[in-house]
């Protein structure tokens, strides 16, 4: 299976930013390693790339941030925890059913062009 | 490990927000920067070659700080460009508040000399001396504005020193 890069994740990233903090408040490189281990290594994602997601979703309400108390031996490089607000679960929900319905529409098309009806 | 430290840096420079937030942005991408570090050098054994991969896993510079600039929200937006005008006016801020002295002294040390005269003398026009008041509360005005204004300017200059 080929690996989805950053032009096909464009559009998706915060969605899926969502979707990995719904199971529970992460830093940064735990979002990374959450969204790598759900893609099952098909995702390719530049680490950097996740900070503007982030601040775009933060700054939309979706999620907030906390600085964790401690630098936990990082040479004193503090780590911000990301957790989804209300407005982002209410969100997350929409942006599923969106999806959903994008696939349902989207498959249909490309289903019956890949196996046209006999006449 | 500096390399790392000026690279988060030159990244977070990108971003249009306020100094603090820019800060805390720094933070963030250098805690993310060296977790990935030490699992490079973990794996190469080399710091540079673990420097080199570090980078080339976070991502084009550039892309990065496209990225970076267009992600802040309308208030950072407002708070980067009213620190960008103040760092502009700071540098003019020594001048402006010389002058306002200047001026301003120049209006209050007339009016003082005319008012001292007067109450020496006990005598002067009426006119004169409400010409006399009114210089020397502009003067005194724009003397303290402009020495406000000096004093702005050399706490600027040794909170930029201090960071």
């Amino acid at each position: 299976m080929d690996e989805i890069g950053g032009d096909q994740l464009r559009g998706h990233l915060e969605a899926l930013i969502l979707s990995v903090l719904e199971t529970g408040e992460a830093h940064g490189l735990e979002v990374l390693r959450r969204l790598e281990q759900a893609g099952s290594g098909a995702l390719q994602l530049k680490e950097g790339s996740l900070y503007p997601a982030l601040y775009r979703l933060e700054n939309a309400g979706l999620i907030q941030a906390v600085w964790e108390a401690e630098t936990g031996g990082r040479r004193g490089a503090r780590r911000r925890i990301y957790h989804l607000t209300e407005q982002g679960r209410v969100t997350l929900a929409r942006r599923r059913q969106e999806w959903r319905h994008f696939v349902r529409t989207i498959g249909a098309i490309l289903g019956a062009a890949a196996c046209p009806k006999s006449a | 490990m500096r390399e790392l430290e000026r690279y988060a840096g030159q990244l977070a420079t990108a971003a249009r927000v306020g100094s603090r937030r820019r800060t805390a942005v720094k933070a963030e991408l250098l805690a993310h920067l060296l977790a990935i570090y030490d699992e490079e050098l973990a794996r190469a054994g080399d710091p540079w070659e673990a420097v080199s991969e570090t980078k080339r896993r976070f991502g084009d510079p550039d892309t990065l700080m496209r990225e970076l600039r267009s992600a802040g929200s309308f208030q950072e937006w407002w708070a980067f460009f009213f620190e960008a005008w103040e760092g502009v006016m700071g540098r003019w801020l020594w001048l402006v508040g010389a002058t306002g002295v200047l001026v301003g002294m120049g209006f209050v040390m007339p009016a003082v000399a005319y008012l001292r005269r007067l109450a020496l003398l006990s005598s002067g026009n009426p006119g004169n001396v409400q010409l006399s008041v009114s210089l020397l509360t502009l003067g005194l005005a724009l003397a303290l504005g402009g020495a406000a204004a000096l004093l702005y300017g050399a706490v600027r200059l040794l909170r930029s020193r201090r960071a």
